[in-house]
C-alpha cells in the first residue's frame, strides 16, 4: 500500500510529505483549501494543455500562474492584454512557492506570501484546460 | 488531436479540439511538425495531449513565434522541448531562456499521463540530430546547448 502510494510521487518533484505538512498546518480554511485541491491535481489532473491556477485577470498584479503538465508552475504577468517579461517556470509546487515575486510586483515576496496575502482569493479550480 | 476526453481507445477522436495554423513544416530527414491551436482557444492553451496522425506539433505564441514542440509516438505524448521562459528544477539546475530544455511524458502507477518534473534536461545528441533541424525551421533563435 505504501509503495502504491510513493509510486504515485514517482514523477514528481512534489512529495506527499510536503503536502500532509502544508495541510496540518493551514493558517486559514482557504489555504488548506488550496493545498488539498493542488494535491488532488497533482495527483489526478493532467495538465497537458495548462490548467489555469490563477488568471490575470483575478488580481491587481496582473499576475498569471499555469500549472503545466503535472507538477511544474509557470508564472508571469500581462498587462494591456500582453506579456511584460518570459515567464518562468518552476518544478513542484512547494519549489515554487518559494520564488521571489520583486522581478514581477517589484517587492520581495515570495509566490507563497503573496497568495497568503490575499487569502488564496482568484484561484481556479476549474480551469484546466484539458477538460474544457 | 484533442485531450482525453475526446481521445478514443481505438484511435482516433469523437471531436477536434484543435487545428492547423499555417504549412507544415518539413526537415530534410523528414520529420514534420504542425503548428496547431485551439479552437476557441485562449493565450493559455497548451498543445494536446494525444496527436491525431502527426508525430511533432507545435506551438505558436500570440505574436506568431514557435514556442513549444510536442513530439509523439502512436498518438501518444513522448517529450516536450521549450525554449521561450526560463525552467528551474527543484535540485536548483537551471535552463535558460532561447535554450532547448526537455521533460518526458510518462505514465504513472495508475496509467495517468504524467510529465516528469523531476529530470528536466538539455536535448540528447539522438534528439538534436532527430528534431534539430525542426526546431531550428520553426524558430531560428534557439539553441541546444548552453
Amino acid at each position: 500500500m505504501r509503495n502504491e502510494k510513493q509510486n504515485l510521487w514517482e514523477f514528481k518533484s512534489d512529495t506527499p510529505e510536503e503536502f500532509e505538512h502544508a495541510i496540518a498546518n493551514a493558517e486559514t480554511p482557504n489555504e488548506k483549501i488550496f493545498f488539498e485541491k493542488m494535491r488532488c491535481k497533482i495527483l489526478h489532473e493532467t495538465a497537458a494543455s495548462n490548467d489555469i491556477i490563477m488568471h490575470d485577470n483575478n488580481n491587481e498584479d496582473g499576475i498569471y500562474i499555469l500549472r503545466v503538465g503535472t507538477d511544474d508552475f509557470q508564472i508571469g504577468k500581462i498587462m494591456d492584454g500582453h506579456m511584460v517579461e518570459p515567464c518562468e517556470e518552476f518544478s513542484g509546487l512547494f519549489f515554487f512557492l518559494t520564488q521571489d515575486l520583486d522581478r514581477l510586483i517589484h517587492r520581495h515576496v515570495t509566490v507563497g506570501e503573496w497568495l497568503k496575502e490575499q487569502d488564496y482569493s482568484g484561484i481556479s479550480y476549474d480551469a484546466n484546460n484539458d477538460y474544457m | 488531436m484533442g485531450s482525453q476526453r475526446q481521445y478514443l481507445g481505438t484511435g482516433g477522436f469523437s471531436s477536434f479540439l484543435y487545428r492547423q495554423k499555417r504549412d507544415s513544416i518539413v526537415a530534410s530527414n523528414g520529420v514534420v511538425g504542425k503548428i496547431v491551436e485551439k479552437i476557441d482557444g485562449t493565450a493559455y492553451d497548451g498543445l494536446p495531449i494525444h496527436s491525431n496522425t502527426s508525430e511533432v506539433y507545435l506551438k505558436m505564441n500570440q505574436e506568431g513565434a514557435i514556442v513549444q514542440a510536442r513530439v509523439y509516438n502512436s498518438r501518444d505524448p513522448v517529450v516536450d522541448f521549450d525554449w521561450d521562459h526560463p525552467h528551474a528544477n527543484k535540485d536548483g539546475s537551471r535552463f535558460q531562456y532561447g535554450v532547448v530544455h526537455v521533460q518526458s511524458w510518462r505514465k504513472d502507477a495508475k496509467g495517468r499521463w504524467t510529465r516528469d518534473s523531476k529530470n528536466a534536461r538539455y536535448m540528447t545528441d539522438d534528439e538534436i540530430k532527430r528534431f534539430g533541424e525542426l526546431l531550428k525551421r520553426a524558430n531560428p533563435k534557439i539553441r541546444f546547448k548552453p
